[in-house]
């Protein structure tokens, strides 16, 4: 859990669901929730609830706070939001 | 297009039991995951979840955010012995919806009492995010033939770089192809007929 913020680049959740291949609103509605209680305890650092979020070039997720001057790594990957089969 | 509207209250908490939260508050939640369930995604895919979380679809609007706040109230004893930790009220709505929304002191008094947060999200806004924008112009003007992508990576490349602000426009983006073309020589009449066909595509993003 470092807080780096070299190469992260912040998407909104048209972007991430495409990533997904899923639509906006499954990503906002059942994805988003899990981040947000995955992480709560490093969104606390950010000092506001509803973090955006980024993602690096390894795909590993970041959460930042509105003007991005605090971020933190999840340390893992956005496609471990992709539901086992 | 305008966008459709959403409201999901979320029921959230460790140790807290989706199905038998709906049972004992008699309202029909959805199980995005339960406490103890193998967690299909996320931070503990494939272990035990040790959290909850359930969502009640409503109408996005203030009259069924008051019907189901009072219910709520009533069952709050239930909620809290479930273990439900958070109530979040997420409203996912158009501009013209949200601008409906009107929070009286009565209800903002009743949320309180339930302990409850509500957030607004406009869903057409989160579509300007510039960085979306370049990264969809990018894959488009990869596809077309004959197109000076240097030219355009640089165009795009100082762009980015001057409007720092999310909130990029259609007609930003439709300014950046137009001087691109410009600076383009010989016949473009092909190609400018192909990105006017992209540009409709970004206005309708």
């Amino acid at each position: 859990m470092g807080s780096k913020k070299t190469n992260i680049k912040f998407y909104d959740e048209d972007y991430l669901a495409g990533i997904l291949k899923m639509e906006r609103r499954a990503f906002h509605r059942k994805i988003k929730p899990i981040i947000m209680k995955d992480f709560q305890m490093e969104i606390k650092k950010l000092k506001c609830d509803n973090p955006d979020i980024g993602l690096d070039s390894n795909h590993i997720l970041h959460l930042g706070n509105p003007s991005h001057t605090i971020i933190v790594s999840t340390g893992i990957s956005i496609f471990d939001y992709l539901e086992l089969k | 297009m305008r966008s459709i509207s959403y409201l999901d209250i979320q029921f959230i908490g460790n140790n807290l039991n989706v199905n038998n939260l709906s049972k004992d508050i008699n309202v029909p939640l959805e199980n995005i995951v339960s406490a103890g369930e193998i967690a299909k995604l996320g931070r503990y895919k494939g272990l035990p979840s040790p959290y909850g979380i359930g969502l009640l679809k409503i109408e996005p609007n203030i009259e069924s955010i008051t019907y189901y706040t009072e219910i709520l109230l009533k069952v709050k004893d239930l909620i809290l012995k479930n273990n439900v930790e958070e109530i979040i009220y997420d409203v996912d709505a158009n501009a013209e919806d949200l601008e409906n929304i009107t929070l009286t002191s009565s209800i903002l008094m009743k949320l309180s009492q339930l302990n409850a947060k509500i957030k607004f999200n406009n869903n057409e806004v989160s579509n300007n995010n510039i960085a979306n924008l370049i990264e969809k112009i990018n894959v488009k003007i990869a596809t077309l033939p004959n197109v000076n992508k240097k030219g355009f990576q640089d165009i795009l490349n100082i762009t980015s770089q001057t409007f720092e602000d999310k909130n990029l426009k259609p007609e930003y983006v439709y300014a950046i192809i137009v001087t691109f073309l410009e600076s383009l020589n010989g016949d473009n009449k092909q190609l400018k007929s192909k990105l006017k066909k992209a540009v409709e595509e970004f206005d309708h993003i």
